[in-house]
Formats: C-alpha cells, sequence, structure tokens
C-alpha cells in the first residue's frame, strides 16, 4: 500500500513537471490582462485569431504540407518496394540499406545544407532555388523511420512465407505483392509515414538554409513571429504541440492495430 | 512412371550439399513421409517440388509432367506451412478462395467450392472470422482447405502440426489421414516426428545428411531399420557391437552392429529359475533407472560396461522393478537385427 502512494506521487510530480509549463503556455496564449495575480484576469483568443487569420501563416502551413506530402509519397513508393525487394530478393543488400539510413544520423543539418547548397548551385543538376533541395534532403532525412518502420513490418507479417503460400496458390509475385502484402503493410507504412511527418513538420534546420527565404514554410515561419510578442508566440507553441498530439494519437491507433498483427505472429509461434 | 517422381535431385548451397542425388518414386492416392532429423534436407526437398527452391541438378515429373523449371503458380501443386501462413487481411472464406481467385474462376463456383471445404473442415461457422479470431488448430486447418481447394496434383505439408499441442496434433493426424482417403490426394509429410511418421504414412523416406536412408511400410522400417542411424532415429533400439553382444551373452555373433527392440527383451529376478525353463540368450545386469513413460516402464540396464535400454508395459499386475536390483535380461536370438 505504502509503494503504492509513492509511486502515484512520482507520477504526479512528472506529470505536473511536463504539464505545469505548458498549461502556464496556454494561459498566457489566452491571456487579456496577467500582471500581479495566479490566474489571468481577462481571457481573449485574438492570438489565435490572429495566427490563424494570417494569410503568410496558411500559405506556410500550405507549403509544409505540400513538402511534407510529395517527400512522404517519393519516400513510401520507392522505399517500401526497395525494402520489400531487399528484404525478400537480396538480404545481403540489407547491410548496405542499413548504412545508407545511417546517413542522416552521421551528418549534421548545417554540414547537410551547406554541402547540398554547393553540389546543387551548379550543373549537372541545378537545384538551388526550388523547392526540390528541400525535398530531397527531407527524403533522406526521413529515411532511417521509413526503412526501420517497413523492415518491422515485413518481419512482424512473415512477408517471405506469406508470398511463398499467394505463389503456391497461383499468384504472380505482382498479384502476390499487391493482394496480400501490400494491405498488410499498410498499417506499417502510415506508422511510418506518421513518424517522419511529426519529424518534418519539426524540422527547421534545412528548410531555413535551403529555401527559407524564398519559399516560407511553417517552421520558418513559426521561428520569426516568435519574436513578435509573448501572446502570439505562446499561441504558436500551443498549435504546434497539438498539432504533434494529435499526431502521437493516431500513431498509438494505428499501433495498436500493429500490435494486432504481433499478436497473430505469437500465436504461431 | 510412377505419378511422383523425383529423379537426381541436387542441391547445394555455398559448401554444404543439401540434397545428394535423391530420387523417389510416389504413386497416385499415397501419403509418403519425408522423416528425418533437423537439417537432413527434407524441407528443402519439399520446397524444391514446390518451386520455392531451384534445384540445382536432377528433375521432378508430376503427373507425366517435367515441373522442375516451373514457376511455383504453375506447378499446380498445394503446400501447408508450419506457422500456416494464412493471410492476415482476409476472413477464413477469403484465405480458402484465394487459390480459386488467381485461377480466374466463376464467382458462383468459387462459393460453392469454398462453402464445400469449409464443411469438410467443420468450420461453417467460422467463415467470416480472421485468423487472429483462431486457435491454432482451426488456424491449420483453414490452411489445409486453402490448399485442398484448387485440387492440386499433389499436397506437400511442411510439418504442419508440430506447432500444436499433443492433443489437438493426434486429432488432426487423423482428421488430416481421413481427408486424404476421402479425396485419394495424393500427399507428401515432412515431420522429424517418428510416431507422427508412422501414424499416417503409406510409405516413409527416412533422410540423413541429404540422402534417403531406408524407405518403406512403417511397419517394414519399423521391424528391419537396416542401418544404424535408422535404428536409433525410429525407435530407440540398442545397437550392438558384435564383440559388446558376445561379451554379455557369451554366444558367438557375426562380426557387425546388431540392432535389438527394446520391448523385445524382457526382465527376470536374479534368482529366479527361469533360465532353466526358457530357451534363448540370458544377461546379467543391473537396474540403474527407470522412467514412465506413459503405457510403458523404460529401464536402464547396465551389463558389464555395457548400457541397454529395455521397455516393459507398464500394467498394474506387475510392479516396477527398484533401481539397483540385479536382473537377468531374456532375448531371442531372432530379434538381434544385423545392419548393414
Amino acid at each position: 500500500m505504502k509503494k503504492k502512494w509513492v509511486h502515484i506521487i512520482i507520477i504526479s510530480a512528472v506529470f505536473l513537471y511536463l504539464f505545469l509549463p505548458l498549461a502556464a503556455t496556454f494561459l498566457y496564449s489566452i491571456a487579456k490582462e496577467w500582471h500581479n495575480t495566479i490566474l489571468p484576469v481577462s481571457y481573449t483568443f485574438s492570438a489565435y485569431e490572429n495566427l490563424y487569420t494570417d494569410p503568410r501563416f496558411l500559405q506556410a502551413v500550405g507549403r509544409t504540407l505540400l513538402i511534407s506530402g510529395i517527400t512522404l509519397v517519393l519516400s513510401v513508393v520507392t522505399m517500401a518496394s526497395a525494402t520489400f525487394v531487399v528484404f525478400m530478393y537480396l538480404p545481403k543488400m540489407e547491410r548496405v540499406l542499413q548504412a545508407l539510413v545511417m546517413i542522416p544520423f552521421a551528418v549534421p543539418g548545417v554540414v547537410a545544407a551547406v554541402g547540398l547548397i554547393k553540389v546543387y548551385s551548379s550543373g549537372p543538376i541545378v537545384l538551388s532555388g526550388t523547392i526540390w533541395i528541400l525535398i530531397g534532403a527531407y527524403y533522406v532525412l526521413v529515411l532511417p523511420y521509413m526503412y526501420q518502420g517497413i523492415r518491422n513490418n515485413l518481419r512482424t507479417i512473415d512477408a517471405k512465407r506469406l508470398m511463398e503460400a499467394a505463389e503456391v496458390l497461383g499468384a504472380s509475385k505482382i498479384k502476390g505483392f499487391a493482394f496480400v502484402i501490400m494491405p498488410n503493410m499498410v498499417t506499417g507504412i502510415l506508422l511510418s509515414a506518421l513518424l517522419s511527418f511529426s519529424i518534418l513538420i519539426g524540422e527547421f534546420v534545412l528548410a531555413n538554409f535551403l529555401i527559407g527565404g524564398y519559399y516560407e514554410t511553417i517552421q520558418v515561419y513559426l521561428m520569426r513571429r516568435l519574436n513578435e510578442n509573448g501572446h502570439l508566440a505562446s499561441s504558436i507553441v500551443i498549435t504546434y504541440f497539438l498539432t504533434v498530439a494529435v499526431i502521437s494519437w493516431m500513431m498509438l491507433r494505428l499501433g495498436r492495430r500493429f500490435g494486432k498483427t504481433e499478436e497473430i505472429k505469437e500465436k504461431i509461434s | 512412371m510412377s505419378y511422383v517422381q523425383i529423379d537426381q535431385a541436387f542441391k547445394q548451397y555455398a559448401d554444404s550439399t543439401v540434397l545428394k542425388q535423391v530420387s523417389l518414386q510416389i504413386e497416385k492416392g499415397e501419403l509418403v513421409t519425408l522423416l528425418g532429423p533437423s537439417g537432413c534436407g527434407k524441407s528443402t526437398l519439399l520446397r524444391s517440388i514446390a518451386g520455392l527452391e531451384k534445384l540445382d541438378g536432377g528433375a521432378i515429373n508430376v503427373n507425366g509432367n517435367d515441373i522442375s523449371h516451373l514457376p511455383p503458380q504453375f506447378r499446380n501443386v498445394g503446400m501447408v506451412f508450419q506457422s500456416y501462413a494464412l493471410f492476415p487481411n482476409m476472413t477464413v472464406f477469403d484465405n480458402i478462395a484465394f487459390g480459386l481467385k488467381m485461377r480466374k474462376w466463376p464467382r458462383k463456383e468459387i462459393t460453392d467450392k469454398v462453402k464445400h471445404m469449409i464443411e469438410l473442415i467443420h468450420m461453417s461457422d467460422k467463415a467470416s472470422s480472421y485468423p487472429h479470431q483462431l486457435s491454432g488448430g482451426q488456424q491449420q486447418r483453414v490452411a489445409l482447405a486453402r490448399a485442398l481447394v484448387t485440387e492440386p496434383d499433389i499436397l506437400l505439408l511442411d510439418e504442419p502440426l508440430s506447432a500444436l499441442d499433443a492433443k489437438i496434433r493426434k486429432s488432426l493426424q487423423i482428421e488430416l489421414r481421413n481427408i486424404q482417403r476421402e479425396l485419394k490426394m495424393t500427399m507428401i509429410f515432412v515431420t522429424h516426428d517418428q510416431e507422427e511418421a508412422m501414424t499416417i504414412s503409406d510409405r516413409i523416406f527416412i533422410m540423413n545428411g541429404g540422402e534417403i536412408v531406408r524407405q518403406g511400410k512403417p511397419e517394414d522400417i519399423y521391424a528391419s531399420p537396416k542401418n544404424e542411424f535408422v535404428a536409433r532415429f525410429i525407435g530407440s533400439y540398442n545397437v550392438f557391437t558384435s564383440q559388446e553382444l558376445n561379451c554379455m551373452t557369451g554366444h558367438s555373433f557375426e562380426s557387425g552392429n546388431y540392432a535389438i527392440r527394446p520391448e523385445v527383451m524382457e526382465l527376470h529376478p536374479h534368482d529366479s529359475l527361469s533360465e532353466q525353463q526358457k530357451s534363448g540368450m540370458w544377461i546379467s545386469g543391473i537396474i540403474r533407472n527407470m522412467t514412465i513413460r506413459g503405457n510403458v516402464r523404460r529401464y536402464m540396464i547396465q551389463a558389464q560396461d555395457i548400457t541397454l535400454w529395455v521397455d516393459e508395459l507398464n500394467v498394474p499386475q506387475k510392479s516396477a522393478l527398484d533401481e539397483g536390483l540385479f536382473i537377468k535380461v531374456w532375448l531371442s536370438e531372432d530379434e538381434c537385427n544385423l545392419l548393414e
């Protein structure tokens, strides 16, 4: 009984430590007057109104969604097929792929940005000044998350065995992939894509260095407006937190579905 | 020509040869078992028949057609995997219907055929369940129905029952045998469980080190193992050299190795008079250990420096003998099988 109380106290302390700054930030974002009282004297949503009605904000959100969307679509299509082929038919190449996906961890963002600008400023491929340089950089940035997620998914569903079963039952490799493997990979791919998306919308260094000035994404916009006034900065932080929270919640939901597939595997083994 | 004919099948991985010129023939409607320890090549041979492994040499003929170089989808074989390999995104009905859909059967015929198969495996109430909602035994029955529904020329079963508990395994062995007889299906069953092989097979092929070392009907293989590996693998035989037998019995055996079934020997108290009444060979020894194996008591007897195993029926009329007791073991000379 005594132990249970200790647990509750520790958990409450951790929760307060994490929650209080966030609650204070939220209160400040909706405070109209708050000088020498514990709680604000009056409230207003004008900071949020100001933020959400700013055409620059909406434009920046749209740009971020566009860049992240293109990156994720490219990544899903290429990484799902590449990982599947390597996993099924070229297992010796897995080491090469694993080494490749480690690149984003090995190269700091600033170094990568400077290097990319230098390489793509002159021929043969000139990408500097276009969104494609950022999409390319983001593609590399999310590689580890996409690769690991898809690979774990393939292992969890025992893709090799499923593919063999489909082939023996008369399916070609393409039909086996389309009707059996792909439907069982959807959850894993979505999970990886959401994780990658939450990383992309928080990424600042590459966005600022590569196209910051002339193609303002949400990160660059937020950084610029943070210094304008405290209430607006707070509303930006809360907005960002809520976005990440929604993505996390979706990932947890999907994770539970993923867990069910693992249960099947456990039953089988 | 036999219905299934495998000639000189050869398979090599890097520097290890998994199949060494394996040849075998199977008649239509037979259920044969490939039996052997892990790594003996039995699963590789089965997967080669299915087209999931490519042979480095040899040929596979089924129903007069050389299928050695066909991809799996054109071989018209069915396969049941140890891990069932049911498609998690499909219901029981859709799993069973998958092979027929791939063969572009008309929708109405698919429905009728699948319903019939579901009835055959007694799972009509589970047609719309997903694999994760089924028990291991039910999943394996669905896997069996999925493989049978396409009416394959042969059905390959790769240790299909080894992930199940003993009770379900035994009931599925009987169910599998009944279905095989009902459909007159040619089946090749892979297992490392000799008891399972004995129970369900028309014929057994025993494999070791990439070769078939013995083949025949279960009763023939058990009665006459022919070589030391089979004797040890198939039935816990005692294997002695002629010198050991000479030393224990005082008789003079022809040079070679001999296999003796543990259940053909009899245990008698050391001071009994049976030696004078019963003709045969007598071995003096001491009981070192006794274990109960359900309906059988297994004794470990030490005779001089040699260990032998004796099985005795576990009946209440005869009480178990104590460890440390001096005894006499009776053995008929006819039961000593000279090995190759």
